[in-house]
Formats: C-alpha cells, sequence, structure tokens
C-alpha cells in the first residue's frame, strides 16, 4: 500500500465520498430536494454528473458492489425512509420502503457475484426514528438477498436471535452462502442458485 | 404455525420437517404467531419474534450447525439505550472456504499514556474460521482506536483499522501490508475490487480540554479538518 496523492480539505461533517471499481462519487445538493451524484474518473480531474436522488433528508451513500451504490434516503413527506440499490446514474434496482419504527437497513454485497444482502430490523411500535432505544426493543430482524442487475428478491432470511450490530452478515465472494452471527453464534445459510 | 428453531422458516404446524432447511420440528418449534392468547406459547426471555416483517422466508437452507462463539469469549450486550446499531461485530469472508468473526472482548484496557482526545481504544478477538472442515484456523486479539467500523472489505482482501496502523490481510489471516496512520481516522472508502483506497485523516483544530468542551456542549461534536 502507498499513498498516491491528497486529494483536498474538507471537514468530519462532510460526508466522505464513495469509491466504485472506475470512479468516485460524491453528492451536490440541488433545488428542493434533489441531489446529484457527481462522478470524477480516477484518470481526470474534472467531475461528471452522473444522475440524481431524491430525497428530504442529507442522503447516506454506501458503496456495494463494482456498478452499485446504496442510498438511504428520505421521502418528501418525512414519514418514510428508503433504502435504495441504485446504478451510479441514480436509477434505482431496488428500493426499499421503511416505516418510522424501522432502523436504516444494512448492506453488504460480494464483488465478483451479483448479489447483494440487506439487513432490516424494526423496533416497537411505540418506538420512532431518531429517538433511544434498547436492544431489547427490537421486534423483527431479517436479511434479504437481492440480484443486483435485476433486483430481484432471491431470499428471505428471518434472523434466529436480536443482532445487536449491524455488520454482522457477509455474503460468500460467490454469492452462493450468507454467514451471520446472531445471539452469540455463527450460522451459515447455502442460498437458492 | 410453527416455527423452525432451526432456521426460523414459518410452516403449517401438521408438518414434521421444516420445507426449508429440512429440520425436524418438535413440539418446541410450535408457536402461534396468529393464535390466541390460550394456546400461545410464552416466549423465553431472551427469544425473539422470527416472523419476518412481510416477506416469508425462503431461498435458503442451513448449512451445518451454528457455531457458539462464547467458547472464544463472547459476552451478551448489555441492553443499553443507543441511537444506532452497533458496529462492533463483524463477519467478512476472506475466501469462499474461510469466514472472519470479530467481536469486542469487553476486557479493561490499561491506559497507554499518549491516547489522543479520540482515541476510544478497545479490544475485539478476531477468530478465522474455515467453513469446509469446520475447524479454527487463527484466533487473535487486536486493539482498535474506537467505535466505528474497523474492518473493510479491499477486493478479495481485508483492511483492518488496527492500533495505529492500517493492514491488509488476505487469505488465513496473513498481514500482507500495513500503512501507518500518523493521525486519527476520519473516514474510509475502498473500491470494491481492492485497487483504490480513500482515506480521511483527522486534523484536530483544537486543545484536548477544549475538545471535550465543545463534545459536552455540541450535539454533533467540534467541527474537525479531515484531509
Amino acid at each position: 500500500m502507498k499513498r498516491i496523492r491528497t486529494l483536498g480539505t474538507s471537514s468530519n461533517f462532510v460526508p466522505t465520498p464513495i469509491l466504485l471499481d472506475d470512479s468516485m462519487i460524491e453528492l451536490r445538493k440541488g433545488v428542493g430536494s434533489e441531489w446529484f451524484l457527481v462522478g470524477k474518473a480516477w484518470d481526470s480531474n474534472s467531475d461528471r454528473q452522473l444522475g440524481s436522488l431524491r430525497s428530504a433528508c442529507f442522503p447516506v451513500l454506501d458503496n456495494i458492489s463494482p456498478n452499485l451504490l446504496a442510498a438511504t434516503t428520505c421521502d418528501v413527506s418525512g414519514k418514510a425512509m428508503h433504502t435504495i440499490l441504485a446504478r451510479k446514474n441514480g436509477s434505482p434496482v431496488t428500493d426499499q420502503a421503511s416505516t418510522r419504527q424501522d432502523l436504516p437497513a444494512s448492506v453488504a454485497g460480494s464483488s465478483p457475484s451479483a448479489r447483494v444482502a440487506l439487513m432490516l430490523t424494526r423496533v416497537e411500535e411505540n418506538w420512532d426514528q431518531g429517538r433511544l432505544f434498547r436492544f431489547s426493543m427490537i421486534k423483527t430482524q431479517r436479511i434479504e438477498v437481492f440480484g443486483s442487475e435485476d433486483g430481484s428478491l432471491l431470499a428471505s432470511i428471518p434472523l434466529p436471535a436480536a443482532e445487536h450490530s449491524s455488520n454482522a452478515f457477509a455474503l460468500s465472494p460467490k454469492g452462493s452462502m450468507l454467514a451471520l452471527v446472531a445471539g452469540h453464534h455463527l450460522t451459515l445459510y447455502e442460498l437458492h442458485p | 404455525m410453527a416455527v423452525c428453531s432451526g432456521c426460523g422458516a414459518v410452516s403449517r404446524e401438521d408438518m414434521h420437517f421444516c420445507p426449508s432447511c429440512g429440520r425436524a420440528l418438535s413440539s418446541h418449534d410450535a408457536t402461534t404467531l396468529e393464535g390466541d392468547a390460550q394456546t400461545a406459547v410464552p416466549l423465553p426471555p431472551n427469544s425473539f419474534d422470527p416472523a419476518p416483517l412481510s416477506t416469508p422466508p425462503f431461498g435458503f437452507h442451513r448449512a451445518g450447525d451454528a457455531e457458539d462463539l462464547s467458547r472464544f469469549g463472547m459476552r451478551p450486550e448489555s441492553d443499553r439505550e443507543v441511537l444506532r446499531l452497533q458496529q462492533s461485530t463483524t463477519v467478512h469472508f476472506v475466501s469462499d472456504a474461510e469466514v472472519l468473526v470479530t467481536f469486542p472482548t469487553h476486557e479493561l484496557l490499561r491506559h497507554s499514556g499518549d491516547e489522543r482526545p479520540t482515541d476510544n481504544p478497545q479490544q475485539v478477538c478476531a477468530v478465522l474460521f474455515n467453513i469446509e472442515t469446520r475447524s479454527v484456523e487463527r484466533m487473535e486479539h487486536w486493539i482498535i482506536d474506537d467505535h466505528n467500523v474497523y474492518v473493510w472489505s479491499f477486493g478479495r482482501n481485508l483492511l483492518v483499522h488496527k492500533g495505529r496502523f492500517l493492514s491488509m490481510y488476505g487469505p488465513g489471516l496473513r498481514e500482507l501490508a500495513s500503512l501507518p496512520l500518523d493521525l486519527p481516522l476520519a473516514s474510509l472508502r475502498a473500491s470494491p475490487d481492492g485497487e483504490h483506497l480513500l482515506v480521511g485523516e483527522l486534523h484536530e483544530l483544537h486543545s484536548w480540554e477544549d475538545h471535550l468542551m465543545l463534545v459536552d456542549a455540541l450535539a454533533r461534536g467540534p467541527q474537525e479538518e479531515v484531509r
């Protein structure tokens, strides 16, 4: 590993750009609820507008596979969050809407395979987003596995016990297995082809 | 309805085998997700409603028995108030045959004397399982610097923020490279192919005393510079 260059100076309040295989992508605020996805190729210093997202809150971006990004957005009514798996032009492959009782979904991709896994968590009915909660208030958790080409739902796996960590699951490189820690146990699942 | 204690799949109560994982269903698996109060089996204190949000379980079967991690020192998390799920337990495939699990050991640590305002060290246990031979290939203890994400996939390898270094590990948990971090890690992004890495280092703009005062006074904490 070697340092190549310093890109610039920013602030700990500004989200870091995400990296896909061929470029770096950052968000720029547009008018109203529009957010632009701006790409910068490794071999170029010029910015290119790739597409846009709509969100009433600052979207949270993550990279999950060579050409897909995950975005957590809020709808304009403020009543729901969306976890979108999108191509780099912002066009959605899947769009998961969540209620006010759902925590932001966490995402695990697998670089060589065309599968992506999402962990969904719902807290008790009398809890609302943004408020403190206890792990014992988690009511339902499951992992959903999607095909990253067409967004098809390939598997839905309920967690055998509540899990407090959002990083406790992974897809195998070939995308044929899912490993999950919940309730102090590591469990392996074979995913149907 | 019956809920399989193996994989959590829901099936009819008159079925003898779980349609999802093939496990034999017993009386312990019977519960009433939609039954009346008289026939409801109370769930034990630590159990958990496995009913999915809306989609019935499908598309998988459990591969072998679950591995009990308490024998490696995994302890229950205290039921404290939090704003979000934690990031302390991690699972990563290092190859198709190897799975790395890391989790905090909640050990008390001795002060090193040269901590920085942003340091929040904790010990984690890292266990590498071979899922084909069902054996433990390696176990290590790491001191990590904060309570943020500390393991990332990086192409076919893993990156670990351990102490004041960023280390790259390959199959067998062999350390392939290590990069010293002069300053606290503010953010890290890795390209999926493992070719590019974006590391944000935090430049503290305040004295330790001012920093701690701002942490108490400001909901988002103090603004610092990231390079």
